[in-house]
Parts: C-alpha cells; sequence; structure tokens
C-alpha cells in the first residue's frame, strides 16, 4: 500500500521536473544530432583541408619562382543555405599558412584601410617608425564561391552543394588553378510532418 | 497545474502592453522545448517591432536553424497523444515568411549572399508533394532575389529571377482564371457523371498545362487538353493512393468516362476561360511592367513593407484530422507611402494566406496533416501485418506468424488510439502580406511616410538603402 503513494509522488515529480542535459564535446568531423542538408562543420573542414592542399600542391604555387602572395577575397554565396563566409576564409588561411612553410604569403585585404592608416600616421611623424617599406601586392587573387540546386517535396528535400575555389593570376587575370568540393545531402520529414 | 509556465497570451503585444509582452516571451524563447523555434518568431516580430535589430536577427537566425532540421523532438508522442507533442517547424508558408524577414535583414546589414540565401530558401519552402508537383508561385522570394542579383551586378541572374517572378504572378492568376472556368464550365450535353470525370481529369493536368503557357489562359488550357489523355493512361496504371489528387477516386470505369467527354467538355471550358481572360490579362500586365521596370533603372531605396495580420489554422473535420487555414483578421491593404513628400505606389507582392491555403495556385479547403496520415498508414500497414500472420498460420510458419501477429497489433491498435486532431500551434506575428517600394533616391537622409508611421531613411553615397518595415506597432526603428 505505501509504495503506491511513493510512485504518485515520483510521477508527480518526474512531471514536474526539468530534465539537465549535459553539454558534450564531439568530433567536429563526427555526424551530429541535428542536421539539415546544408553545409556542416566537416563539409567545411573537409573543404578548407582539399583546397589548401591542393592549392600547395599545384604547379603554379610549386613552379613560381620566389614566394607568391595570395591574396583569399571573401568566399561568395550563391546556394539557399545561411553560410558564415569568413569561417572558409579563416580555415583555409590557417591551413595555408601551418603548411606552406613558407612556400605562400598571405595578404590580409581584410585590415587595408587600418593598415594605410596607419602608414600615414608613421609617415606623417604623428607616431614611430622602425622603417619604411611598400604594402605587398598580390600575385594571386583566391576566390571562392557556394552554390547549390536544390529539390523539395512535402516528404523530402535534396541538396547538391558545389564549393569551388580558383586562384587568379592578379596580372594576367589567367585562371592558374582551381578545384572543386561537392556533396548531395537528402533528408526527408518524418511522417508527422507531412 | 503546478508545472504550467506563463505563455503571454498571442494579443497581449498588440493590445498595448508591448513591454511585458516582450518579456514574457523573451522567458519563453530561451526555453528548450518542443515550441522554441515558434516562441523565437514570436520573439523575433515584437523584437524587430520595437526597434531591436539585434534580438530580431539572433532570435531569427535560432528559429530557421530548427526549422530546417530534420531531426524533430517529439515526434514519437505526438502520433499517440495530441499532435502538438511535436516539435513545431511551421507549415510552408509560416517557413516563406521566416525566411523572407530573415533575407531582409541580412540585406539591410550588407550580407547579400546570405539573404539570397534565404529568398532561395523561401521559393523552396513552396514546395510540390510528391504526386503534384509545380513551380513556387511565391512571389516575394523571386523579386528580391532579382534586386539582390542586380545590386551584385549579375544582371543575366536578376532578369532570370525577375521572369521566373512574373510567370509565377502570371501563373497563380491563370490558374485562377482556368479553375473558375472550371466551375463555370455547363457542358449540357454531357451527363452530371460525365462533367464530373471530364473535370477531376482536367483539373489533374492543371498545373502542368499552365506550366507550359503561365502567361496565356487561352494557350494554357489547349496545352492541359492536349496533356490530360496521356496523364489518364499513366494514372490508371498506378495505385489509387499515388495518383493525382482528383483522380485518387477514379475508378477504371471513371477513366474511361473521362476520356470520352474530355472533347465536348473541353470546348465548354475553353470557352468560360475566353470570356473572364481579358481582365486578368490587362491586370497582369501592369502588374509585370512595374515589375520589369523594377531592374531598368537600380533603385537607391528599397523597402519591403509587411501588412495584415497572419492566417489562422483552424482544425476541421469530425475529428479535427484538418488543418484549413482562415484568413487573417487584419486584410492586406495597400500602405498610403511618400518619400519626401512625393507619393509613391508600392508594388503589391503576395499574401501569405495565398499562400497557406493554395497549392501550385489552387484553393484547398483543408489539409490531412501528419497524424491523420500516420492514423491512415498505421491501419493499412496493421491490417497488411495481421494477414501476413493469417497466411504463416496456415502454412505452418508459426515464428513468422506471432512476429507479424505482434507488429500488426501493435500498428492497429496505435492507429485506433490515436487523436488524429491537426496541429493549430500558430506564429500570429506573421505578416499578412508585402509590399514593395523601390524608388531612386540621392545619397543622404531622406523622409519616409508610411500612413501614420514616420521614417528618416539615410542612403548611402554606394548602393542601396534596403529596409524592412515591420507591421507590428510602432513600425520598427524609426531612424533608418
Amino acid at each position: 500500500m505505501r509504495r503506491i503513494p511513493i510512485a504518485a509522488l515520483t510521477l508527480l515529480v518526474m512531471g514536474c521536473a526539468t530534465k539537465t542535459k549535459r553539454t558534450t564535446y564531439v568530433d567536429p568531423d563526427a555526424y551530429g544530432a541535428v542536421e539539415g542538408t546544408g553545409l556542416e562543420a566537416r563539409d567545411v573542414r573537409a573543404v578548407a583541408d582539399q583546397m589548401a592542399r591542393e592549392m600547395l600542391g599545384s604547379p603554379v604555387i610549386q613552379g613560381f619562382e620566389g614566394t607568391p602572395r595570395v591574396a583569399l577575397l571573401k568566399v561568395k554565396n550563391r546556394s539557399r543555405f545561411l553560410i558564415d563566409q569568413d569561417i572558409l576564409t579563416t580555415l583555409i588561411t590557417d591551413k595555408l599558412v601551418s603548411n606552406a612553410a613558407g612556400k605562400v604569403a598571405m595578404l590580409d585585404r581584410a585590415l587595408v584601410e587600418e593598415i594605410q592608416a596607419e602608414r600615414d600616421a608613421k609617415r606623417s611623424g604623428n607616431i614611430d617608425a622602425q622603417g619604411f617599406k611598400a604594402m605587398a601586392g598580390a600575385d594571386f587573387f583566391l576566390t571562392g564561391e557556394v552554390r547549390g540546386l536544390s529539390a523539395s517535396t512535402d516528404e523530402a528535400q535534396s541538396d547538391y552543394v558545389l564549393i569551388r575555389f580558383q586562384l587568379t593570376d592578379a596580372e594576367s587575370g589567367i585562371v592558374s588553378w582551381s578545384s572543386s568540393y561537392e556533396m548531395k545531402k537528402e533528408g526527408s520529414w518524418g511522417v508527422m510532418y507531412q | 497545474m503546478g508545472c504550467a509556465k506563463p505563455v503571454p497570451p498571442p494579443d497581449i503585444y498588440e493590445g498595448g502592453s508591448r513591454q511585458e509582452a516582450i518579456e514574457l516571451q523573451r522567458a519563453k524563447a530561451a526555453e528548450v522545448d518542443r515550441d522554441q523555434a515558434l516562441d523565437q518568431l514570436r520573439l523575433a516580430s515584437m523584437s524587430l517591432a520595437m526597434g531591436d535589430r539585434d534580438e530580431g536577427e539572433a532570435a531569427l537566425r535560432r528559429a530557421v536553424a530548427q526549422m530546417t532540421t530534420f531531426q524533430a523532438d517529439g515526434e514519437f508522442a505526438a502520433r499517440i497523444a495530441s499532435e502538438d507533442k511535436k516539435e513545431w517547424k511551421g507549415e510552408p508558408y509560416e517557413k516563406m515568411a521566416a525566411f523572407t524577414t530573415l533575407g531582409m535583414l541580412l540585406w539591410s546589414e550588407g550580407d547579400p549572399g546570405n539573404a539570397l540565401a534565404m529568398f532561395k530558401s523561401a521559393v523552396l519552402a513552396d514546395t510540390g508533394s510528391k504526386q503534384e508537383a509545380y513551380r513556387s508561385d511565391f512571389l516575394p522570394g523571386w523579386i528580391l532575389q532579382a534586386l539582390v542579383y542586380a545590386e551584385e551586378g549579375e544582371a543575366d541572374n536578376a532578369e532570370a529571377a525577375l521572369q521566373r517572378g512574373i510567370d509565377a504572378y502570371w501563373s497563380r492568376h491563370t490558374v485562377e482564371t482556368l479553375t473558375r472556368g472550371l466551375a463555370a464550365t455547363r457542358a449540357r450535353k454531357l451527363s452530371g457523371e460525365q462533367r464530373d470525370a471530364a473535370r477531376a481529369a482536367v483539373l489533374a493536368g492543371l498545373s502542368a498545362g499552365v506550366s507550359r503557357a503561365p502567361r496565356d489562359p487561352a494557350e494554357a488550357v489547349r496545352a492541359t487538353l492536349a496533356l490530360v489523355p496521356d496523364l489518364l493512361g499513366v494514372q490508371a496504371s498506378l495505385p489509387k493512393k499515388e495518383r493525382l489528387p482528383s483522380l485518387q477516386r477514379f475508378s477504371s470505369g471513371d477513366f474511361t468516362t473521362a476520356r470520352r467527354a474530355l472533347g465536348p467538355f473541353g470546348a465548354a471550358w475553353s470557352g468560360a476561360v475566353e470570356a473572364m481572360s481579358e481582365g486578368v490579362r490587362l491586370e497582369g500586365e501592369d502588374w509585370a511592367a512595374r515589375a520589369e521596370a523594377l531592374l531598368a533603372s537600380p533603385p537607391g531605396l528599397i523597402l519591403l513593407i509587411e501588412r495584415g495580420s497572419a492566417p489562422r489554422k483552424v482544425q476541421m473535420g469530425d475529428y479535427g484530422e484538418v488543418l484549413s487555414i482562415r484568413p487573417g483578421l487584419r486584410p492586406v491593404s495597400r500602405p498610403h507611402v511618400t518619400v519626401d513628400a512625393r507619393a509613391t505606389s508600392p508594388l503589391f507582392l503576395d499574401e501569405t494566406f495565398f499562400q497557406a491555403s493554395t497549392r501550385g495556385g489552387r484553393r484547398v479547403d483543408g489539409f490531412l496533416k501528419g497524424k491523420a496520415v500516420y492514423k491512415d498508414a498505421s491501419l493499412i500497414g496493421g491490417y497488411v501485418a495481421l494477414r501476413v500472420a493469417e497466411l504463416a498460420y496456415v502454412t505452418d510458419n508459426d515464428a513468422v506468424a506471432a512476429a507479424a501477429a505482434l507488429v500488426g497489433g501493435v500498428l492497429a491498435i496505435s492507429s485506433m488510439v490515436t487523436n488524429p486532431a491537426a496541429d493549430v500551434r500558430q506564429w500570429e506575428h506573421a505578416p499578412g502580406g508585402w509590399y514593395l517600394v523601390a524608388v531612386p533616391a540621392t545619397p543622404g537622409e531622406h523622409r519616409v511616410n508610411i500612413g501614420q508611421r514616420g521614417y528618416t531613411v539615410n542612403v548611402p553615397n554606394q548602393g542601396t538603402a534596403v529596409h524592412l518595415i515591420p507591421r507590428l506597432p510602432p513600425g520598427g526603428e524609426k531612424s533608418l
């Protein structure tokens, strides 16, 4: 008899209790519990890895006399997904800088205004300087874009995404290297969402 | 009762207690539960109306992320208990509105790439079913894509998106004209049975026919009538469930009747449509000309103005199993807009109610949603499994018989206990529709009045000033 009120109390308490879930670290390359058909962390990491590796191994970089200077521009999003373009450029820059071992110099074009202001202040004598040099010009522009093809019904959704990077000679405009990363994902809505 | 949490009634905000409503909504949106995406959208609407773009955008981003994943908490519970136990992800029209709102915010902040992504997602949310494919007719999605592409200097893509938008506009009006024509078609030489069969057959081919000639109702009629005989042949070979909706009740005799009646019915239909086409053509040409003008000269100022209130979801049917959509309480009226005291005529883009209550431009009375679909499927599955069990028992395959009987029993019982009432949770603050203002404007400050609301808009030296004007009072930031 004593078990019934205890069970009832337990049920009542469970009914009102808020279940506390702990945050856990997961491998960024692992499949997540919450996913759509867009770019996930593992795709972004795979793209950065592939692009940096292929670009550094390309004949245009390997055969360049001296150290090629590369300006990485903002990635253009033409897919249907919200994308933080800076994540792609940051990861690729990091990979290029850490793997290039001096074979490539990356130019920071995001700070051009700040650099110019600093240079002007130094040259006007407002702040001191340990020497002057010309701003580095780019030998290549590294540009990227994300494109996609999508289809959807009330039951399922399919997305093909193409991420393409190319290296363009800053003097001639010739595309010296390019590479693409493709992915296709499909997802389906449960019957309760149809 | 002790577990209840305060939920702001939807009309607190509009009733005037804005600060109280937004604080309650903020607390609600922070709770991780099945309504979180919906609560984030409600918070976004209120925050944007109060001029807090940062909070509005953050809430919209969280909502959109949740609405677009396939993970769904509570789906199993929703099969057994009430359907609103499942995680809320919104109806297609609510997704379109959420994507459009976020896209406008991102564009106004100088992120055209992600804005474009949201407008594309909005178009994709207006999706066909497996049985019935049609082109999206969500006009804001196409027109805003065209304007972003134009700003990005991609003239070909801008033109392509604009033409898809104009096609969509024509398409919806052509579908409406053809559907009204169908209802008015008498074909007196045919019996009632013949007329009904022919009408259902034509209805099945309507979307495909209109997609061949969206801008010409007469040509769309001819295209539909040319398609229908082949369509009937294919549909007759399919199981009933896989057929187009209007043909699912057809017997083999109905297919024969429809084929025979198609000639005289088609001639009468064509005549009925012709009588209705002229007004539609004039209206369509006017709208298309105004849309074409958007790309002719780059605007300095673009405003997307939300109007009217969101459609209302109601339960219909014996068990409330049909989700029916009713118009919002406030109509989508044309706003009176002046820029620097000069009146400008906003371009009508779309109504949320139209998107919510149509499929491929055709009005639909109601939708059988997940629970009713599940109830139907599980009952059939249960019956099949029990028949398998019976056969296995007869053939002395006891193990298979026991397993099939168990599965069949569970499915049949779950179907019987399932409460099929449709989920009517809704984003009450979604806009009822949208108007577009796109005008040339020199760099510097401009005074914009929309009805009783006044805004100061700053047009940059380069590029375009882009802003969303929320429908909820007080109407967002006053200095843009």
